[in-house]
């Protein structure tokens, strides 16, 4: 993983890219886009095993905000293209689930779910 | 999605569900002779006495507010935690509906009393550890008071205007690049949707569910 791909959700050490449950562990996120959903500039990044699934929400949705066309965005997330995690799911868990070579690949889309 | 998918997919799902320690259980259409409304073949899916917590309001800064009479604010005393608070019951019903032609989740909680749950405390109760200042999520996802389709009863549900557009966008989105049949395309379908529209009204799937149909990305 380049460091221009890379980026961190939280600030402590670099990705181990393995999660056992720790809670100071890393897990690798490959985040891919679906349908007319902007790609990211960083796809890749790390967060810590121990944070809720919403980190990562919270993360690719203020990045896909900055853009003035996307500014109002709301975002689903999807894991193994087969269902939408919980919020307050532990991204440990999710890992040691659904990871695949050692990435927990997420897929977000833009559709509008609600109304 | 057709009735009969539906009622498929549920059947897979109840099946793989009540493996993993969730109990769903199909339950047949009643017969509403005050609706005029008779007994079909059809029926929806359900589960029952989902238990929670009431909501986790700080007990201390709840006293200190009030003690303070400067700055007193108004506390509803329903959201208050007590020692004695007792958990709620919540109903998880998801039945096929023509006219949205998908599957709508329908909901109703109780206090261990009994009582039926307002609408507002729902939201704060059963929705808010999902959404509550969480800017995913907005208030077009809460749910509003609606009849049960079938029984009559006061429930509320995830509106569904958009459900059948939203899921099959995704479903054309997550094509598998081997063609799976039809039932397994409907489950897949099913436990995608309920993994969507439950988590905005708190309704938690176990994960091995989700791992006994990998997709490879």
């Amino acid at each position: 993983m380049s460091a221009e791909l890379s980026s961190k959700l939280d600030l402590a050490s670099p990705a181990t890219g393995a999660a056992t449950g720790k809670k100071d562990d890393k897990v690798r996120i490959f985040a891919k886009n679906v349908g007319d959903a902007p790609i990211l500039k960083t796809t890749e990044f790390s967060a810590s095993a121990a944070s809720p699934f919403s980190r990562v929400i919270d993360h690719i949705q203020k990045k896909i905000r900055t853009s003035a066309a996307h500014k109002d965005a709301v975002v689903h997330l999807f894991i193994n293209q087969s269902f939408s995690p919980a919020p307050d799911e532990q991204l440990g868990d999710l890992y040691k689930c659904f990871q695949n070579n050692g990435k927990l690949v997420i897929d977000y889309a833009l559709k509008e779910a609600w109304g | 999605m057709k009735y009969e998918e539906f009622q498929s997919a549920a059947m897979a799902f109840m099946a793989e569900a009540n493996d993993h320690g969730q109990e769903w259980k199909w339950v047949p259409n009643h017969p509403r002779p005050l609706q005029n409304v008779g007994a079909d073949d059809r029926g929806y899916l359900a589960l029952e006495e989902v238990y929670r917590e009431p909501l986790e309001i700080d007990s201390t800064e709840n006293r200190n507010e009030l003690d303070d009479e400067d700055s007193c604010t108004f506390i509803d005393p329903s959201v208050i935690k007590s020692e004695t608070a007792q958990p709620n019951m919540y109903r998880y019903h998801v039945v096929y509906v023509e006219a949205y032609q998908c599957p709508v989740l329908f909901l109703q909680g109780k206090s261990i009393d009994g009582r039926l749950l307002d609408t507002e405390y729902i939201w704060r109760d059963c929705c808010g550890s999902m959404n509550h200042e969480q800017s995913w999520l907005t208030d077009s996802c809460l749910p509003t008071p609606e009849e049960h389709p079938v029984t009559g009863e006061p429930f509320h549900f995830v509106h569904p205007c958009r459900s059948k557009d939203f899921m099959d966008a995704i479903m054309q989105a997550f094509l598998p690049s081997v063609q799976e049949p039809c039932t397994q395309s409907n489950l897949r379908y099913f436990k995608l949707w309920l993994s969507v529209y439950g988590q905005a009204v708190g309704l938690r799937l176990p994960l091995a569910l989700h791992s006994s149909n990998p997709h490879p990305t």
